[in-house]
């Protein structure tokens, strides 16, 4: 039954064609959003729902929709090409694109987040359409102490996997990001941290523009160092689509697996596409049989975290709809925008517009669709450009870019001179080796850790005890354990001996 | 990224810096009160604002402290010849590209921006940085800032309609 | 040839640019507004603000954006639009968050120089989950007085945390503020069952009550509610009559321009904001979200603000909440 109204509504949309033509012009524009370091799928969600506010509701969830796919994807563009991730979702699809793009494979590389997008979009959608009062579920299992957890989890294992020199150097960076989060109101009190009396810092450290100036000042800084003509030109290889299928086909099981963990982490709330890109890639890596290979260039590396991050968006999808509270943080923007347009998501839209959610599953397997048509021009129009043009004129406008975006997520000139002291400090951290991604993960989820930690002592009068009680946050204390224990030289040395022996 | 030598000896300064850091936070988070939440009645150190920054704190001295035995150990000695060989990374011509570039988006955001509208300070931020790179000639380089500010400034002035400083 | 063709080129593009960046004033409004939304994007204030923009606009004829300027816990925003020309091209949008922020010391005046036009709020609730052992308002007081009742609501200095700092300043119940970072998450808290109850708006909560997940016990105002799809919803003052006599806290949303903006401009919002509150799509906005329309604009808007800004100060200062003694801005202490 449920299925028949999908397809109803997939043949109604198709065949309408204003629809189909403005989600073609959105998922561009998306994935120019995307792109575009600082603009991320938050930003431009917010910028259109002022756009669209004159539409009718039907034309505009499905521009909407069609940006918020568009935008999680067009990150992994900017992540392979310069480096800079265009999105926070995409800082995991930067480890391994960006060598595959040394090496000349930049088309491939971006062929397979094209692809692994697409996939992840629609096993999200499916998941909306199939199972979604079960995984609603989910996000009521969420409590304070699981969130702490979480967070801290994600910071940790982001750590481990970027640290190009010693793992601990990652968590270090992670820990600088953590406490760069707590300048401002703490979330408990209002009371003012470090704010040295400087009003714009009360409200904190945007994390945005933190992204920006650590990721996109020291890659502007570096990429200008030595002059063009000093860099070995890279070669394009030629990229045939039945290899890149074969590649997708040879790790079916990590694509499945991506989207599985996308769709959970999209249905926790407040945890969105960053955190699930990370911890498909770290599941990824560890049961890989070729991890040394990670970081290096390896397919699997960006298959998981591209197919994790748009998994996610319907799985943030899902408890919006089901109980009207967002998943993810662009997923908050999207509640705003549905508000806007008189459509309440919660337990009652099954009741009020019972069509609602196929109509939705419709909407983002078209937008999945379009996706791999308009991803398909953008990429073949940016990667001759960004080849031909010279480091010389590409790195100004990059760094343009940088300060525009750094503004633009709250109009504010503060943010720009925080991105450009961040930036260089950023540059100052990377040549000692460490990695920056945990840094802004840090910056992110900081905030997270500190206000449930203490709300979960505030709540159970000062006892640790719920950290351990209850099943969820038990499992992410063993894993974060873990994710410690396995970067130990002592157990390293035991895994390494364990393989001589066999 | 710094070779691995250079490294152990980048450690051993940046753990340092890290405990002076990791110090200052706690000295600071002390002195924050240990007031209960407004409204209520309980005062408890875990509630504190402070607490959570003195964790974090004592986290990165234990890193930092991990990372100084392991530089040492690994030969991370700073010599007086160090001393010559960090005045020569920036000397270097490469690192002078570096440096003036961070001068001149420094002097773009900094002071530029707020104080002459967005599309000017962009374009001599452009045409200033394309000039010292030897981007181009000098037509193709003023053509090029003047057709990038224009854009940056039409599609985020007036398509996204956000208000430029 | 070629180089001098391109040449002037650059000329012809750099000074078709200073034409453009002048611009020549007349008659308000020539271009653009802009509402500097001081929350993000999708939350009560700037719902309300898209919501009057997009009518408003159709008055005034000239696109009126709003973008959200979120930085400093929304003090930027103020002091954007404060530091703007007071020419009219920039509004804030605002709720009763700006009341505290001179007592934070993030701006350095009062609600004195605003205009403000404040067109709605919604009903705060206490809720309780629908398996909670209590079943009515008096139940839950009763237990308060022995056992410690856990209530979530926003972050501190928020409306719904007020609401609950006024509830346990004038009944002396041992409530615990468990703070969140937005409605929705202590919305989501209540239902998980960390908390025993939790205060947000009917607005926030208007689904989860519908859907019987949550059970209003009772609306923090002095007037009962009736609901359409929910019931009737009693007023705290059926337990608690000292709220019937002392001055009452409500949410407020809408949007405020510099006083000394030009009178004859002033005036014009006014018509325009008139014209909104007639309006179809104001009207809907209302219903939908379960909102009272206050349409406040002029002194009534004035007085009704200021009254607002002296119970929030002084219960803020009793509480610790912010650092600057409401006398140092000459507001005066409300009979409470």
């Amino acid at each position: 039954m449920g299925l028949f109204i999908f397809f109803q509504e997939l043949i109604n949309l198709i065949t309408n064609g204003q629809i189909l033509f403005l989600m073609f012009i959105s998922t561009i524009l998306g994935i120019i959003i995307g792109a575009l370091p600082g603009l991320t799928a938050t930003m431009g969600i917010a910028l259109l729902t002022g756009i669209t506010f004159g539409l009718p509701a039907k034309l505009a969830v499905p521009i909407l929709i069609s940006i918020y796919d568009g935008a999680i994807f067009g990150g992994s563009i900017a992540a392979v090409l310069i480096n800079i991730p265009g999105t926070p979702a995409s800082a995991a699809t930067a480890l391994d694109g960006y060598p595959l793009a040394k090496q000349g494979k930049a088309k491939e590389a971006l062929l397979i987040t094209r692809i692994a997008s697409f996939i992840g979009s629609l096993f999200g959608m499916i998941c909306l359409l199939e199972i979604a009062p079960l995984l609603s579920k989910v996000a009521l299992q969420f409590t304070s102490p699981e969130f702490a957890l979480l967070a801290l989890f994600g910071i940790t294992i982001c750590g481990s996997l970027t640290a190009p020199d010693l793992a601990i150097k990652g968590w270090i960076a992670g820990f600088l990001g953590i406490l760069v989060s707590c300048i401002g109101m703490d979330g408990l009190h209002g009371f003012p941290r470090f704010t040295f009396n400087i009003p714009e810092l009360l409200g904190g450290i945007a994390y945005v523009p933190a992204m920006i100036g650590v990721f996109g000042i020291p890659q502007v800084l570096i990429s200008l160092r030595y002059s063009t003509g000093e860099m070995a030109r890279i070669i394009e290889v030629k990229t045939k689509l039945m290899n890149i299928l074969r590649i997708i086909k040879n790790h079916i099981f990590c694509v499945l697996r991506s989207g599985v963990i996308g769709v959970y982490v999209g249905t926790i709330p407040g945890v969105g596409e960053d955190v699930a890109s990370w911890l498909s890639y770290d599941t990824a890596k560890r049961s890989s049989k070729n991890s040394e290979s990670f970081g290096k260039g390896a397919y699997e590396g960006i298959i998981a975290s591209e197919t994790a991050n748009n998994a996610c968006i319907g799985g943030a999808i899902i408890p919006l709809l089901t109980l009207g509270i967002p998943g993810s943080p662009p997923a908050a923007v999207l509640l705003g925008a549905l508000l806007l347009h008189g459509i309440r998501p919660g337990p009652m839209l099954q009741f009020e517009f019972p069509n609602f959610i196929y109509e939705m599953s419709a909407l983002l397997a078209i937008a999945s669709f379009l996706l791999l048509i308009c991803g398909t021009l953008m990429t073949s129009i940016l990667v001759p450009i960004l080849r031909r043009t010279k480091n010389e004129i590409l790195m100004p406008i990059v760094a343009t870019l940088c300060v525009i975006g750094a503004y633009a997520i709250n109009i504010s000139l503060f943010d720009i001179k925080v991105m450009v002291i961040l930036g260089l400090l950023g540059y100052i951290l990377v040549e000692m080796g460490y990695p920056m991604a945990p840094f802004v993960l840090g910056v992110i989820l900081g905030p997270m850790i500190d206000v449930n930690l203490r709300r979960t002592l505030l709540t159970s009068n000062g006892s640790l005890l719920p950290f351990v009680t209850r099943p969820v946050s038990i499992i992410l204390l063993i894993l974060i354990a873990f994710s410690f224990i396995s970067q130990t030289s002592w157990w390293k040395n035991r895994k390494k001996k364990g393989v001589k022996v066999s | 990224m710094l070779k691995k030598e250079s490294l152990r000896k980048a450690d051993v300064i940046s753990s340092i810096i890290l405990i002076i850091l990791g110090i200052y936070v706690i000295k600071e988070a002390l002195k924050m009160p240990a007031t209960g939440l407004p409204g209520t009645v309980e005062q408890e150190f875990y509630l504190a604002p402070g607490f959570f920054p003195i964790i974090v704190a004592i986290v990165l001295i234990i890193m930092g402290l991990f990372l100084l035995i392991n530089g040492i150990r690994s030969g991370g000695r700073i010599s007086k010849d160090d001393l010559r060989k960090f005045v020569k990374i920036f000397t270097s011509k490469n690192a002078i590209r570096s440096i003036v570039i961070t001068a001149l988006i420094i002097i773009y955001t900094i002071i530029l921006l707020g104080r002459i509208p967005f599309f000017w300070a962009t374009f001599i931020f452009l045409a200033g940085s394309m000039f010292f790179l030897k981007a181009g000639s000098w037509w193709s380089i003023l053509l090029i800032s003047t057709i990038g500010s224009l854009i940056i400034q039409y599609c985020f002035g007036t398509l996204a309609r956000i208000p430029l400083p | 040839m070629f180089k001098k063709l391109n040449l002037i080129l650059v000329i012809i593009s750099l000074l078709g640019l200073l034409f453009l960046s002048t611009n020549i004033a007349a008659e308000w409004p020539r271009r653009p507004i802009t509402i500097a939304c001081f929350a993000a994007a999708g939350g009560g204030t700037d719902l309300t603000n898209r919501t009057l923009a997009g009518v408003m606009e159709k008055y005034l004829k000239v696109p009126i954006n709003v973008v959200n300027m979120t930085g400093a816990g929304g003090a930027e925003a103020v002091n954007y639009v404060w530091q703007q020309k007071h020419d009219g091209y920039t509004w804030l949008g605002h709720s009763e968050g700006i009341l505290l922020m001179p007592l934070m010391g993030a701006f350095p005046h009062t609600t004195k120089v605003w205009e403000s036009f404040i067109l709605c709020g919604s009903p705060e609730l206490f809720s309780v989950r629908s398996d909670s052992p209590y079943k009515t308002m008096a139940e839950v007081l009763e237990a308060a007085k022995t056992k410690e009742i856990k209530v979530g609501a926003s972050i501190p200095g928020a409306i719904h945390h007020m609401k609950l700092m006024y509830l346990v300043r004038v009944t002396g119940l041992k409530f615990k503020y468990v703070p969140y970072p937005g409605s929705y998450p202590s919305q989501v808290a209540c239902l998980a069952g960390e908390v025993d109850a939790v205060m947000t708006s009917l607005q926030e909560q208007s689904e989860l009550l519908k859907a019987g997940k949550l059970r209003a016990l009772a609306a923090i105002e002095k007037t009962a509610l009736d609901v359409p799809g929910i019931g009737k919803i009693p007023s705290i003052v059926d337990w608690v009559p000292q709220f019937k006599k002392i001055p009452e806290i409500k949410q407020m949303l809408g949007f405020s321009v510099p006083y000394d903006v030009p009178a004859d401009v002033i005036t014009k919002i006014r018509t325009a904001y008139i014209y909104a509150l007639r309006s179809e799509e104001v009207k809907n906005f209302i219903d939908k979200n379960y909102l009272i329309l206050y349409g406040l604009y002029g002194t009534r808007a004035k007085s009704f603000i200021q009254k607002l800004e002296s119970i929030f100060a002084w219960l803020a200062w009793e509480a610790g909440l912010v650092k600057e003694s409401p006398e140092k801005f000459d507001i005066p202490k409300p009979a409470f």
